[in-house]
């Protein structure tokens, strides 16, 4: 028997807040992990976009194709116009809207960071969404501290490949003590509609991490977007958790339990990792040695989740 | 389609000047006016195929469709869907070689769907004697059909509900041919073989039994009164053993002879040792018959057992009951006492050599290893061929099989006006109870074509199913399929176009078998249809293959919102071409493969 989509079907087929004709590629994840936000928070959202693709694809002026509201920012200010958006409702009173920051991994591992940083550290009332395609694709594939180790980009020299890490924006954020993180991929719909259901019902800072496929710049056939994007959660190179804070009572000192870790996808059998690289052209330059290195890699951060979900 | 086009609901904002633009930039229309459909240059459709067992049935039984109606509890739907491609599921779910089974694409993710069980369960809910909602009018033609066994029976069915007033001749006395005297009655209950016989006389065809045509009637006869002739008279000469001398013995037997006495009621005396020579269907039949009138059976076999034409299922059951096999060894001799009786059969160890026509490992003699089996009674079931004595008249060959037309109709000329078809095991197909049902279907098919004078080979491909070939009499007759999307019934999903991912592992459910030590000492049935409770766990097993059951997977996964809700007025999706970038997430997304890319332009 198949698995049963848990989103409630009326929601589903109704409640449409993202309208066609945007003119994101084809294939893009994007566009979908909106729809599936969107549906998940409803109407009584704002939406801060700073420059990123979806900044040129929801519409350009004077048009949007979200029927909510949406403000356009400048690059590195987002999470702070977030805030003072967060602040002007607080205000009104309005306090069943939602704030949405919807930033590209530009936004918010590179140039975004220390807006996002000041926000999470005074922990204002918004949820940062950062659908990290893992390069400056709208500009044409550009390396950020997004792009993994081994992935070709425009500005990797020739015959060359990103030879640093990912940055781990995650642990980043949990460093800033905020109220909810989460990592979520638009291959997972049900995850992910929880997810930010459950985002919209906390109060402070809420962080969520998306894995968001690229056709063009991961060098992918834009059927395969999905296809791909569950692969990465099924190899254990974006593993699907969530963090919660945990209430810690007031006599016991211990920081290490701040946290509680949940894995919501666990892979279904033991796929390796080469099967996710050797599906994108942009590791074509990857060796089998490097393989087997990041294969390493994400068998030990998988086991310290593992440990740290218990 | 939507009821209004999204289209259309496009708003267009045009600045006439610059001091209509707004001091603080605000959105002033949206996005609809953009028809980012043009960009496609595949789109994706919704379109019906075949799944994977039903590619492999040579009926073409459209199993996937009377699954979604079972699953549904919708019983009587999914009976006379079932018979609309397949007659008689009550017999075939009990006796089938189950192709279906062995194809079926859960097979390869955690364990097939219990097909036959299914298809059993659906024949024993409804008496074949039910009165058939698609009968239709008499269209004036006659038809005589010979030989009352399946392939008979079969396209005594569907020349009915093409029109055709039909009477079956058949020498036996009861009908059924080798239904009632091949296969054993713990395996196929008598009376389920006459309760389909009861409903084909209810639709109107005459049975006219203890004719034997050749003998009591001249085949000029039938060809001078009827239309149209359909000869199923089966194999029934047992093929002798290739011994290094002739020998003849009462002990030694046929193996079918043996079944045919048994099934008649007559008593046989096999002594204590029997050995069943020959790997196929009779010879596993004739063993666990030989096992419950008390001897000890050995089945002597000269390939291994992967080569083995009967049944996996059948060879495991007959183990359980004390059958002994003997692989990779053929008799060489029998050694007679000086009174007539056997004492032992002198046989030789084989080895597999290089492939033969039939594709199999060609055995070839071991020499010198020879070895001695005890056995009192031997039984021959190293293969079945037609007798086709009575039609020696018009053929000159001594071809033991009747190579027909692709049509069906027989190589030669007949006596009078009417036209003659053939099928069943005497024509040059498998010898499997669905084949002969196949051929019935297809000889039917033939002859409607023959009565309105158009070209079967015309329209052969058009309700063909799959790449094999099974015909679809829906497809011949215009029924109406069960999801009302239209459906390519050449395209195959097997299962590499499966998406697996989506489908959570369960494991199938338990055959209704009375334990071994049970049944081996009686010649009742020990095999129990499903209860209704299972069988509608299992239906929820079915995957589905190439048919859309409204997933909501498309739904779910268009980055563009071009996939529309229809399945609460009609049936399934509809796509907004105006904004379908054609990226075919949803086409690779489709868990069951219902959806298909094709190019435009």
């Amino acid at each position: 028997m198949q698995k049963k989509f848990e989103i409630p079907r009326q929601v589903l087929v109704e409640q449409d807040l993202m309208q066609p004709g945007i003119t994101s590629c084809q294939g893009c994840a994007a566009p979908l992990s909106m729809k599936i936000a969107l549906k998940a928070l409803g109407e009584r959202t704002v939406v801060v976009f700073p420059a990123c693709c979806f900044a040129v694809f929801v519409g350009g002026y004077p048009y949007s194709s979200l029927k909510v509201p949406i403000i356009h920012c400048p690059f590195e200010t987002s999470a702070v116009v977030a805030s003072g958006a967060a602040a002007a409702l607080s205000v009104r009173g309005e306090k069943d809207t939602v704030v949405m920051v919807w930033a590209g991994d530009g936004g918010t591992f590179d140039i975004g960071m220390q807006a996002l940083s000041g926000a999470a550290e005074r922990n204002e009332n918004i949820l940062f969404v950062c659908y990290d395609n893992e390069a400056y694709m709208n500009t044409g594939i550009q390396r950020s501290s997004a792009t993994p180790m081994g992935a070709w980009t425009t500005t990797t020299p020739e015959g060359c490949i990103k030879e640093e890490s990912k940055k781990d924006i995650e642990q980043i954020m949990l460093a800033h003590h905020i109220s909810y993180m989460a990592t979520a991929s638009a291959a997972y719909p049900d995850d992910m509609f929880k997810k930010f259901q459950k985002a919209r019902g906390i109060s402070g800072m809420k962080f969520i991490h998306l894995l968001s496929a690229c056709p063009p710049g991961w060098r992918i056939d834009p059927a395969h977007t999905i296809k791909i994007m569950r692969l990465a959660t099924q190899t254990n190179v974006f593993p699907i958790y969530e963090v919660c804070k945990r209430p810690v009572s007031a006599d016991t000192e211990q920081i290490t339990e701040e946290w509680q870790y949940t894995i919501n996808v666990f892979p279904e059998k033991n796929v390796p990792v080469g099967s996710y690289f050797k599906s994108q052209g942009r590791f074509g330059l990857m060796t089998d040695e490097m393989i087997q290195s990041t294969q390493k890699r994400v068998d030990r951060k998988w086991q310290e989740l593992v440990e740290k979900a218990g | 389609m939507a009821a209004k086009k999204r289209s259309e609901m496009a708003v267009k904002h045009e600045f006439k000047s610059y001091r209509d633009i707004t001091p603080m930039h605000v959105s002033l229309g949206n996005m609809l006016y953009n028809k980012t459909g043009a960009w496609r240059f595949i789109k994706p459709i919704y379109e019906d195929k075949a799944p994977a067992c039903q590619n492999a049935c040579p009926a073409g039984n459209d199993i996937e469709g009377w699954i979604k109606l079972l699953g549904r509890q919708e019983f009587e739907k999914a009976y006379w869907h079932l018979k609309r491609e397949e007659p008689f599921p009550a017999i075939l779910g009990r006796v089938c070689f189950k192709f279906c089974e062995g194809a079926c694409n859960r097979g390869v993710f955690d364990d097939g769907i219990r097909i036959q069980e299914l298809e059993r369960f659906v024949g024993d809910r409804f008496s074949p004697a039910t009165p058939h909602p698609e009968l239709p009018a008499y269209n004036g033609k006659r038809l005589a059909v010979v030989g009352s066994g399946p392939a008979g029976m079969s396209a005594a069915y569907f020349a009915r509900l093409l029109g055709f007033a039909v009477t079956i001749f058949d020498r036996e006395t009861l009908p059924g041919g080798i239904l009632r005297l091949g296969i054993p009655g713990y395996r196929l209950p008598r009376q389920v073989v006459a309760a389909e016989f009861e409903g084909l006389s209810r639709m109107g065809i005459d049975l006219k039994l203890g004719t034997e045509i050749g003998k009591d009637m001249a085949l000029a006869t039938l060809t001078e009164t009827f239309d149209y002739v359909f000869l199923a008279t089966g194999a029934h000469r047992s093929i002798p053993l290739q011994l290094t001398e002739n020998l003849s013995c009462c002990r030694i037997i046929s193996a079918l002879f043996l079944l045919k006495q048994v099934a008649r009621g007559e008593t046989v005396s096999l002594g204590k040792e029997v050995v069943v020579i020959g790997g196929g269907n009779t010879a596993i039949d004739a063993a666990r018959t030989a096992v419950r009138l008390g001897c000890r059976a050995t089945v002597l076999y000269r390939r291994s057992p992967t080569e083995m034409p009967a049944h996996p299922d059948e060879v495991r059951e007959a183990e359980e009951e004390g059958v002994c096999f003997r692989f990779l060894a053929a008799p060489e001799d029998i050694a007679l006492r000086p009174d007539e009786t056997i004492e032992k059969l002198v046989c030789c160890e084989m080895e597999l050599g290089p492939a033969d026509d039939s594709g199999r490992c060609r055995p070839l003699r071991k020499e010198g290893a020879t070895f001695d089996i005890p056995a009192d009674t031997i039984l021959m079931a190293v293969g079945e061929e037609a007798d086709m004595g009575y039609l020696s008249q018009f053929i000159a060959s001594t071809d033991p099989i009747l190579r027909t037309h692709e049509d069906l109709s027989v190589p030669f000329d007949t006596p009078a006006a009417a036209r003659v078809f053939a099928g069943g095991d005497m024509t040059d197909t498998p010898h499997t109870v669905v084949h002969a049902v196949a051929t019935g279907k297809k000889a039917a098919i033939a002859m409607d074509c023959n009565r309105r004078g158009i070209a079967f080979t015309d329209i052969q491909d058009h309700i063909r199913i799959g790449n094999g070939d099974a015909l679809s009499f829906s497809r011949y007759m215009n029924w109406a399929p069960v999801n009302p999307v239209p459906c390519n019934d050449r395209m195959v999903v097997d299962s590499s176009k499966i998406v697996y991912d989506y489908f959570i592992k369960s494991p199938g459910c338990n055959k209704m078998v009375q334990p071994a030590d049970q049944r081996r000492f009686s010649f009742a049935p020990y095999h129990d249809t499903l209860p209704e409770e299972q069988a509608l766990l299992e239906t929820r097993r079915c995957l589905h293959c190439g048919r859309c059951t409204e997933c909501d997977n498309c739904l779910i996964f268009c980055p563009d919102v071009s996939i529309l809700d229809q399945t609460r007025e009609t049936f399934g999706y509809a796509i907004d071409y105006d904004y379908c970038k054609g990226c075919g997430i949803c086409f690779t997304e489709c868990p069951r493969h219902a959806m298909t890319m094709v190019s435009e332009g």
